[in-house]
């Protein structure tokens, strides 16, 4: 009973925290699923989003233009790594961590130190609505409706030309060509895109806790990807629109999970280990479990992250 | 409308494995022109193909479609003039997309796409129509994931892909190869009614010599990365089988002597 009081304590705060993740956990969903491109700089996108915002915030700017500017950062880390791919042959997955490496140097020189408290400083929550930072009764709705723009725009986007010719190119990279596609433009632009969308993330995570580290960044994208696999088992990935949702349903989801492990009284301290734990279970699931046959979900899911 | 001049290619260049895959081959074809390609196993056919398409840049030569070069030109920019159909059903569409998304994608070949809607009634109601035009029930399959269909299904709808919006060149890569032979003759049957309506210039390479005097105007042999024969209208029209096969032979005999 009283783990479950615990639990239950937990639901309004980890609820708030998994919408602020649910857009890093798309951001991580697109470039493995949509473009079939594993991506890995959301792990340098998310800190480079949050540290901006911090530095602009602290230093006196509107927290609006603060979000932008560190949406934009993202945007360039993530089509940094797509350049890297795309002009030097490099994997992704390489070009990735080389760059995740370096912006923590980035960062740093951006905030000129490695963390800084935003408390005293205007944040986006507040300026929409007065205490809505302290009260998760508003933000909860108000992070749930941001979500929901999110997967309205995104749906919509991949319904007009412009969006099946994006999906063609993860679909089959050579028939997209084929088709007059031009292939790498996409994919920067969608690495781009994943960039933004993990940097926002790290841009609300700063406002919502107060201050900005150039550590925030340690372990998201295993956090980011035990969030879109969660989802997926939840989802499935028949369709687009389940494909969108997966990760936002996920991140809930994992995030409630995580919740039930500290009620149950693990040390925060070994979550990491826990997730990535958690991870590797579900991709050796079907190699572990001969009941799970192949072609399920979860092997389709392993054959492709 | 295709001028392909002195094609020179070699792959893994430098290395033990290297071959020469295009050595010195031209030839042109007329506005209309339906070329048959034939050739043994390493003659060049896919390769020709391929370097038409633009999959690879070329060691030497130029290639024009419709006046135009495209010799330094990708495979995306030469979209908008070739249109093609592989052998593997697999290689031109994409999986995990709906039939009339893909349609959408051929429609749209080579042009701008803008953010508007993409499938709109009315082009719901143009596939439907192409569809309906093979007989085999694929209208009614329009918003089926197209990885869910068979191959001889798949080849179908590539055909009706290829057609799209008239292209200047079609290719055809063996492209009734991997189907069973009803399948193969219905796909074959729908390529020339497609071919004759829209009037498309044609290449396409095959390995079924029946196919090769049947059908075309024109017929192109390749060997060891050239070309060893080609025939046109009336010597084209008077080939037989056993013509083709005495040519295919005389090379073999080559081999024998030089051997």
């Amino acid at each position: 009973m009283d783990v479950f009081l615990r639990f239950y304590e937990l639901v309004p705060v980890t609820l708030a925290q998994s919408l602020i993740y649910a857009f890093i956990a798309f951001g991580v969903m697109l470039p493995f699923r949509l473009l079939s491109f594993p991506d890995l700089t959301s792990e340098g996108s998310f800190p480079l989003g949050g540290c901006i915002c911090g530095a602009l915030i602290a230093a006196g700017h509107s927290p609006f233009l603060a979000i932008l500017a560190g949406s934009l950062g993202g945007f360039l880390a993530g089509s940094a790594t797509a350049l890297v791919t795309l002009k030097f042959r490099i994997s992704s997955l390489l070009a990735g961590i080389i760059i995740v490496t370096m912006i923590y140097s980035v960062d740093l020189r951006i905030m000129g130190k490695s963390n800084i408290a935003l408390f005293q400083f205007p944040n986006l929550f507040d300026l929409v609505l007065p205490d809505m930072n302290t009260t998760l009764g508003l933000k909860i709705p108000f992070l749930a409706l941001g979500v929901a723009l999110l997967l309205g725009l995104a749906y919509a986007f991949l319904r007009t030309e412009k969006g099946i010719a994006f999906r063609a190119v993860g679909a089959n990279l050579d028939m997209a060509e084929a088709q007059g596609i031009h292939g790498s433009r996409q994919i920067l632009l969608g690495f781009g895109a994943a960039g933004a969308l993990c940097a926002f993330s790290g841009a609300l995570l700063v406002q919502s806790q107060g201050f900005a580290d150039v550590n925030i960044g340690f372990g998201v994208l295993i956090n980011g990807l035990a969030s879109v696999i969660i989802g997926e088992l939840i989802t499935g990935r028949g369709s687009v629109w389940r494909q969108l949702l997966a990760p936002v349903v996920g991140a809930v989801a994992y995030f409630q999970i995580i919740s039930i492990c500290l009620a149950l009284g693990l040390a925060p301290t070994d979550l990491k280990f826990a997730t990535g734990a958690l991870v590797l279970l579900m991709l050796a699931a079907p190699k572990i479990l001969p009941g799970l046959k192949r072609g399920s979900e979860a092997e389709k899911i392993r054959e492709t992250v | 409308m295709l001028a392909a001049n002195d094609l020179r290619k070699r792959f893994f260049a430098g290395t033990p494995n290297e071959r020469v895959a295009l050595d010195g081959l031209s030839f042109d074809l007329k506005p209309g022109a339906f070329c048959v390609v034939i050739g043994s196993n390493g003659a060049g056919k896919s390769t020709l193909l391929n370097a038409i398409a633009g999959k690879f840049p070329l060691d030497g030569g130029s290639i024009a479609i419709a006046g135009e070069d495209v010799t330094a030109l990708p495979a995306w920019q030469r979209a908008r003039l070739v249109a093609r159909v592989f052998q593997d059903p697999m290689t031109g569409t994409a999986p995990g997309m709906t039939v009339e998304e893909n349609l959408l994608l051929a429609e749209t070949r080579g042009q701008k796409r803008w953010l508007t809607w993409g499938l709109t009634a009315s082009r719901r109601a143009t596939y439907r129509d192409q569809l309906a035009l093979l007989g085999l029930g694929l209208e009614n399959r329009l918003s089926d994931r197209i990885d869910l269909l068979s191959g001889g299904q798949r080849q179908a709808i590539s055909l009706i892909m290829a057609a799209q919006g008239k292209p200047q060149l079609l290719l055809l890569d063996e492209h009734t190869a991997a189907l069973d032979p009803v399948t193969a003759g219905r796909v074959m049957e729908a390529t020339l009614r497609v071919v004759a309506e829209n009037k498309l210039t044609t290449l396409m390479v095959t390995h079924n010599m029946q196919h090769a005097i049947d059908h075309g105007d024109t017929l192109l042999m390749l060997d060891a990365g050239r070309v060893q024969f080609l025939a046109t209208g009336d010597e084209k029209n008077r080939l037989s089988i056993e013509d083709l096969i005495a040519r295919f032979r005389h090379k073999e005999d080559r081999i024998l002597l030089a051997g």
